[in-house]
């Protein structure tokens, strides 16, 4: 089983545009069992995966990553992490092990409430940090055996919770829009991605770049990419602006195909999906 | 339909060239000024394309950056400025000579390579 998170600083750059399709593609077309955990109070990965109706029941429910956490932080009735995953929520048909965990706009007043209680009780923030990272990975671990990878989609900037996913993570993909102030964002937070990797003995090479919404009528953006494939350790496939991978984000009420879904970016997911396997050690 | 129109045309154009010489060597003309136009499109763009001085002055330093620009054309020289927005200010004007693009393009690399290294320390 794999751990891979999709972070960037940098806001917008289609991280959960990227964890949703290749979630997709693994599911569907590689066989592979997936477990999306949604770490973005933004929760737009829970809603691109499994329609706002199955969102809002889950958030009813209170099956969603910030219950899960409230339960440590407010101290209520203990529930297994596996209770509040919801299995295979994807519109593709055949029903492809995407299992999800959403969050809720919820989620962040739970970063906020973890740091106030502990810090109250004497605990610095690095031992919040730390205690919340220990509770993510024994939530992960306890469901590790139905999953063959494990994808965080994290939100922009740094919160807790991305820092914890950071600290578990084998991998990280770094989504990119090739230009200038996009390559800022990497610049800022592969520092601290190498930080943590190395600390665990990996290398760089764990670290992943992924260009994204390339616009091949902005020529500025070929330059770019050609900065960014000397600069890091980057994906070949390039994912372009597309229509099909915008619409790709609502999710239809009625099953249908992987290539139906995808449309004319179906081949460009797929490849995108086969590299991420042969470059995580997947295959 | 396109085909059709098109199998026609040519027809008339076939009979044309076979009855009126002049018409023969004024399409003849023609036909060699649009290829040697192609090809001196293709010659600078196999210059431009897959080039990126940022990418060889770090690779390769100065002197490297500076024996790639050596074989290229000033007008492929000045395609290269624009891709890769070496000139933002616009500090070539209109005069351009190929010792001062060479110039402009060894300092801005030189600049992007220094700013990347910061930026690796963020
Ligand atoms: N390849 C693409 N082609 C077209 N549209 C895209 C593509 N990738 C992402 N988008 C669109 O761009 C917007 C931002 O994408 P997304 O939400 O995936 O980015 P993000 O990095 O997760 O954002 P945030 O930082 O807010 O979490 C969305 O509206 C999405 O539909
Ligand atoms: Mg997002």
């Amino acid at each position: 089983m794999r751990i891979v998170s999709v972070m960037n600083m940098k806001g917008g750059v289609g991280k959960s545009t990227s964890v949703c399709m290749l979630a997709e593609a693994l599911a569907s077309q590689a066989s592979m069992r997936v477990l999306v955990v949604d770490l973005d109070p933004q929760s737009n990965a829970s809603m691109i995966l499994c329609g706002l109706d199955k969102w809002s029941e889950l958030r009813e429910s209170e099956r969603t990553l910030d219950s899960y956490f409230a339960q440590f932080v407010h101290g209520s009735e203990p529930r297994r992490f596996h209770e509040f995953i919801a299995p295979r929520v994807s519109d593709i048909q055949g029903e492809p092990v995407v299992d999800l965990v959403v969050a809720t706009p919820e989620f962040r007043y739970v970063e906020r409430d973890a740091l106030d209680k502990f810090i109250r009780q004497g605990f610095t923030i690095a031992a919040v940090q730390e205690r919340l990272t220990r509770l993510m990975a024994s939530a992960v671990e306890s469901v590790a055996s139905n999953y063959d990878v494990v994808l965080f989609d994290c939100p922009p900037g740094i919160s807790l919770f991305a820092e914890a996913a950071i600290t578990m993570s084998e991998y990280v993909v770094i989504p990119t829009i090739p230009d200038y102030v996009s390559r800022l964002g990497i610049f800022a937070f592969r520092r601290r991605a190498v930080r943590s990797m190395e600390k665990r003995r990996f290398t760089e090479d764990n670290i992943l770049t992924l260009i994204t919404k390339y616009d091949p009528n902005i020529v500025l953006h070929e330059s770019e990419v050609q900065s960014l494939r000397s600069d890091f350790k980057t994906f070949d496939v390039v994912i372009p602006q597309n229509e099909n991978i915008a619409r790709a984000g609502e999710w239809a009420e009625t099953p249908r195909s992987f290539d139906q879904k995808y449309g004319d970016a179906a081949g460009i997911v797929r490849q995108f999906a086969a590299e991420f396997q042969e470059k995580v050690g997947l295959l | 339909m396109m085909e059709k129109t098109l199998k026609s045309l040519m027809a008339i154009v076939a009979e044309e060239v076979g009855n009126n010489r002049v018409f023969a060597r004024k399409l003849e003309d023609e036909l060699i000024k649009q290829a040697n136009d192609l090809t001196k499109a293709r010659e600078l763009e196999e210059q431009i394309s897959g080039f990126n001085p940022n990418v060889v002055f770090k690779e390769s330093g100065e002197d490297g950056l500076k024996q790639a620009l050596k074989n290229r054309s000033v007008a492929a020289l000045k395609q290269i400025v624009a891709r890769h927005n070496l000139d933002p200010s616009n500090q070539l004007g209109g005069r351009v000579t190929r010792g001062k693009i060479v110039e402009i393009i060894l300092i801005a690399a030189e600049k992007r390579a220094k700013r990347d290294a910061k930026l690796f320390d963020y």
